[in-house]
């Protein structure tokens, strides 16, 4: 991006990109909120109260997306 | 930027697991709007201006020195996923869920001792430490939200140039960015 020779102001807003992109699990709750506050505390609450039911469901989640990602970037590593 | 977006897929992916922890855990909090807009703002502001100082000191100086590698093997990387996805399909069989409740259950009925054994003591102090873990959550709770957004977006700094921490992606991705002549 530096030896590029790009001007400053288009390097920082490659910074801004490249952050916003990485956030994005983040950000979809936060534009759920902003777009739809209601439905979002209502879905948020049910979830919520789902998880607090289904604790060993939610946790067998979990560690799958994290032996997926693990995996995944076990093999890319090789 | 089509090479910046994949990068920062790349990116998004290596941090997707610490990521979805915290929003998982501040969706289950008694108020998790202000919490979710403390953690994203406060890692976004961190993640931007530490960047913004490394583009600096690129920009002045060509390079930055000193950096260490932090790389873990990937059969590590392998033989944990392996084991998380293998407790994930046990916890989702009705007999590992059998026995996994009546194992929490069994532990929640026999409360520590604290003047006990030493593992009483460890397991009454485990239990001190979480209540008071939990009592900040749920009391300073934004200032603990915006916390943990400043951790994890210095974090996430450290897979910009410069650091040996790169994914494979990530490091094809740069090696790509910087040879380029052309704008991204």
């Amino acid at each position: 991006m530096v030896r590029n020779g790009d001007g400053l102001p288009t390097q920082l807003l490659l910074i801004l990109v490249f952050a916003l992109i990485t956030y994005l699990v983040v950000e979809v709750p936060v534009i759920s909120y902003a777009l739809a506050p209601d439905a979002t505390t209502t879905r948020v609450e049910a979830f919520s109260t789902w998880l607090g039911t289904h604790k060993i469901q939610a946790v067998a989640a979990v560690a799958a997306v994290i032996g997926v990602v693990l995996i995944i970037k076990g093999l890319t590593s090789l | 930027m089509q090479q910046i977006i994949l990068l920062a897929l790349a990116n998004a992916g290596s941090l997707l697991v610490q990521l979805l922890a915290v929003v998982l855990v501040i969706l289950t909090r008694p108020r998790p709007k202000p919490l979710l807009w403390a953690f994203w703002l406060s890692a976004l502001v961190v993640s931007c201006g530490v960047s913004s100082i490394v583009l600096a000191v690129l920009r002045a100086e060509g390079t930055i020195l000193g950096t260490t590698s932090t790389a873990v093997s990937p059969t590590i990387y392998l033989v944990v996923g392996v084991i998380a996805v293998a407790v994930a399909v046990f916890a989702s069989t009705t007999r590992g869920r059998e026995l996994i409740g009546r194992e929490i259950e069994k532990t929640q009925a026999t409360e520590p001792n604290p003047e006990g054994s030493r593992g009483d003591r460890a397991r009454a102090e485990a239990a001190d430490v979480k209540a008071r873990a939990e009592d900040a959550l749920k009391q300073g709770s934004v200032w603990m939200a915006l916390l943990v957004g400043a951790v994890l977006g210095a974090r996430h700094r450290s897979r910009w140039p410069g650091s040996d921490s790169w994914s494979a992606t990530g490091t094809a991705c740069l090696r790509s960015c910087c040879s380029s002549s052309s704008s991204p």
